[in-house]
């Protein structure tokens, strides 16, 4: 580790050395003498090269280090100009602009050194086919004449034209690129303004670069075409160098910021270590150490339906498709999945800092899941206690209405047949069998009688036609003790409905038996989204909540479909029943 | 007299009860829609109407046939008791409610208060 410095400066310091005798081969022809052209001109190559190599070196899951040292080498291309051979010659003439077209590869890909958008890969596309197209349309048309131009001095791959077209190309090639210039730093405002928080501390260095560098671009390119003074051109090309040889370390800064976030993490041991984090907190202490508020943690649980998604409270949830703007880093235990992260997809970039963010929180995800699946399971044994419910009741309203169909009509019609038979005989038959058949169709209507009861036991025919109150009214009606009924709600889930019907019913059917009352109150009303019904009798009091199985069943029925049940029975001062129904069944 | 259930053997029973005791039923029909037609038809004076039918309510039925010109009388029964229908029974505008296990000439005649 200590001996690197040392290496680095040995590198340097020979580099340096052979500075000279290697420019005359690498660098730009016609120059060689000029120090003060030729030491900042392989400033800004090596600069690229050298920062291009510490980012592979330090963030291998992104691009941008190699496109850097792409973009150093297309800077040092023109140097093949050296080699006194017309081929190399007429080569050197067409590359210089390479390194432009890598540069806006580099901004635009920026962090990750991938396209991402179809507007990202039309642009970088575009500017590749623009140098490939410019340069061939140069190539074809240029055929440069000066006086002692040496024999391979000349364009080998000069086809036709005339000054006056090469001159057009010119035009046409430098507007194109004043274009492209524009709109890739529009292209990098346009990243940091959409991008969320982490995404833009990323961006931060790149963004500052942008305009500097378009800004040279631009110049550069109108050099050949506008007169400015030679003095101006000093001072913009010394500034130019200046910007593109700071260029690459404001990208390598980019790329080890995500590194240096990394500290975060062990913040992250810290604050979730010794106790178990509530879930809130657990969300919260990740989202500070990956940078990303809008973080999300989905529990993958066994379900009913297989296993599936769940957020914290138990709610089944969906991953985010790819269309939704979010990303999704599914954490595996042992190869199955047990959690998945939410987040920015600028995270993306960082796949090292969310591993070891999931690393550092595994344990409390773990605990997390564990309790999600918990609230899961219980949110499903409550649905599935509702539906039960449900379900029964769609039997007891089938069984009444079968009754009513079936065996009522029949005994009734009996009921019918006898009466008929009865007046038929009228004074012509003994007294004995008068009385017998009288006696029957009394029995025969008792049965009725008791039959009604039973099926109105069962479910009540008026709930299903006319809704609550009137089934309340009704009971009210056919209760020993007098009973003032205040309905106050508007028309509820049947679930709710039949449920408080039967509370009413069976609270009704105590104060007859058990209250010794003198009058009892019914009141419904609205409670938030759900209805309260109380039963109130002036009776002896002392019921217990266990006593009775009717009382419990009524406490689990209402629990059932979510509601609460109680009994209030002092000795001596009257009962009250009240319970809870929420409206929507779940 | 027009008589409107969908169980044959009370309209039957109840034509015979009522023929007897000088009723004159003048057709029967086993659903709503076979009702109303009926009514349309024949105009009888009085409707016997089953609350529960297959194709509709006895209380939809009766409010379409009061709806109507000259409108009968329309007395609504059921195997189940008032109680169970409550406050529908007088919006249906029908006459009258009778259980099936009261109906009888004489419990018919007191609710039209004629004689038959």
């Amino acid at each position: 580790m200590t001996r690197r410095p040392v290496l680095l400066a040995a590198l340097a310091g020979a580099a340096a050395a052979a500075f000279r005798p290697l420019a005359s081969y690498f660098l730009w022809p016609g120059h060689l003498e000029d120090l003060n052209f030729l030491v900042p001109m392989t400033a800004v190559g090596v600069s690229f090269v050298a920062a291009g190599i510490a980012g592979m070196v330090r963030r291998p899951a992104s691009r941008v280090g190699a496109l850097m040292v792409a973009a150093g080498l297309a800077w040092f291309t023109p140097g093949i100009g050296n080699i006194p051979l017309a081929i190399f010659v007429s080569l050197s003439w067409q590359v210089g602009s390479l390194f432009l077209v890598l540069l806006a590869h580099l901004f635009v890909s920026f962090p990750t050194g991938r396209l991402r958008t179809r507007w990202e890969r039309g642009v970088v596309a575009g500017a590749y086919a623009w140098f490939v197209l410019g340069s061939v349309a140069d190539a074809l048309t240029w055929n440069p004449v000066w006086p002692g131009q040496r024999p391979f001095e000349h364009n080998v791959f000069y086809a036709f034209g005339s000054p006056h077209l090469n001159d057009v190309v010119g035009t046409v090639t430098t507007v194109g690129s004043v274009v492209f210039a524009v709109v890739v730093a529009g292209t990098v405002v346009r990243h940091w303004v959409r991008a969320s928080r982490p995404g833009r501390r990323a961006l931060a260095p790149v963004l500052w670069a942008v305009a500097p560098t378009a800004a040279w671009v631009i110049l550069d390119t109108l050099e050949s075409r506008v007169l400015v003074s030679a003095r101006l051109w000093d001072a913009v090309h010394t500034l130019g160098y200046l910007v593109l040889t700071a260029l690459p370390f404001g990208f390598l800064i980019g790329l080890l910021r995500v590194r240096l976030r990394r500290g975060a993490v062990g913040n992250l041991v810290v604050e979730l270590g010794g106790h178990a984090a509530p879930p809130a907190s657990l969300r919260a202490a990740l989202a500070r150490a990956l940078g990303d508020p809008s973080l999300q943690i989905l529990y993958r649980v066994a379900g009913p339906g297989g296993a599936g998604f769940v957020d914290d409270a138990g709610r089944p949830a969906a991953l985010p498709g790819a269309e939704a703007g979010r990303s999704v880093t599914v954490l595996d235990s042992d190869g199955a999945p047990v959690a998945a992260l939410v987040h920015d997809p600028a995270l993306e970039s960082e796949p090292e800092l969310l591993e070891s963010a999931a690393a550092a929180a595994r344990l409390a995800i773990d605990n997390e899941r564990l309790q999600a699946e918990v609230r899961s399971q219980l949110r499903e044994v409550r649905a599935s206690r509702a539906r039960i419910v449900e379900a029964g009741d769609r039997e007891r309203r089938l069984v009444e209405r079968n009754l009513h169909d079936g065996a009522q009509q029949r005994l009734v019609t009996l009921s019918m047949a006898l009466g008929m038979i009865r007046d038929r005989a009228g004074g012509c038959v003994p007294a004995e069998l008068a009385r017998d058949l009288d006696e029957a169709i009394g029995e025969l209507r008792g049965a009725i009688g008791d039959l009604r009861q039973l099926a109105r036991g069962i479910h009540p025919a008026i709930l299903t036609n006319e809704g609550l109150a009137a089934a309340l009214e009704s009971l009210a009606a056919r209760c020993p003790v007098p009973v003032a009924v205040r309905y106050d709600a508007a028309r509820r889930t049947e679930a709710a409905e039949v449920t408080a019907y039967f509370v009413v019913a069976e609270g009704l059917a105590n104060v007859a038996k058990h209250a010794r009352a003198t009058s009892a109150t019914v009141t419904v009303t609205q409670d938030g989204a759900g209805i309260r019904v109380e039963v109130a009798d002036d009776g002896a009091g002392g019921v217990c909540t266990g006593t009775g199985s009717g009382l419990r069943g009524l406490a689990d029925r209402v629990a059932a479909i979510g509601g609460t049940f109680a009994i209030h029975s002092p000795p001596g001062r009257g009962t009250r029943l009240i319970a809870e129904l929420p409206g929507d069944a779940r | 007299m027009l008589i409107v259930d969908d169980h044959a053997g009370f309209r039957a029973r109840a034509r015979q009860m009522l023929g007897a005791a000088g009723y004159h039923v003048v057709a029967e029909a086993a659903d709503g829609a076979g009702g109303i037609g009926a009514a349309r038809r024949l105009r009888p004076g009085v409707v016997l109407l089953d609350v529960q039918l297959p194709d509709t309510t006895g209380f939809e039925v009766a409010r379409m046939l009061l709806a109507g010109p000259s409108p009968p009388v329309v007395v609504l029964v059921s195997a189940r008791e008032a109680a169970d229908y409550g406050r529908l029974i007088e919006r249906s505008g029908a006459a009258g409610f009778l259980s099936k296990s009261d109906l009888s000439a004489r419990s018919l005649g007191a609710l039209l208060g004629q004689a038959p």
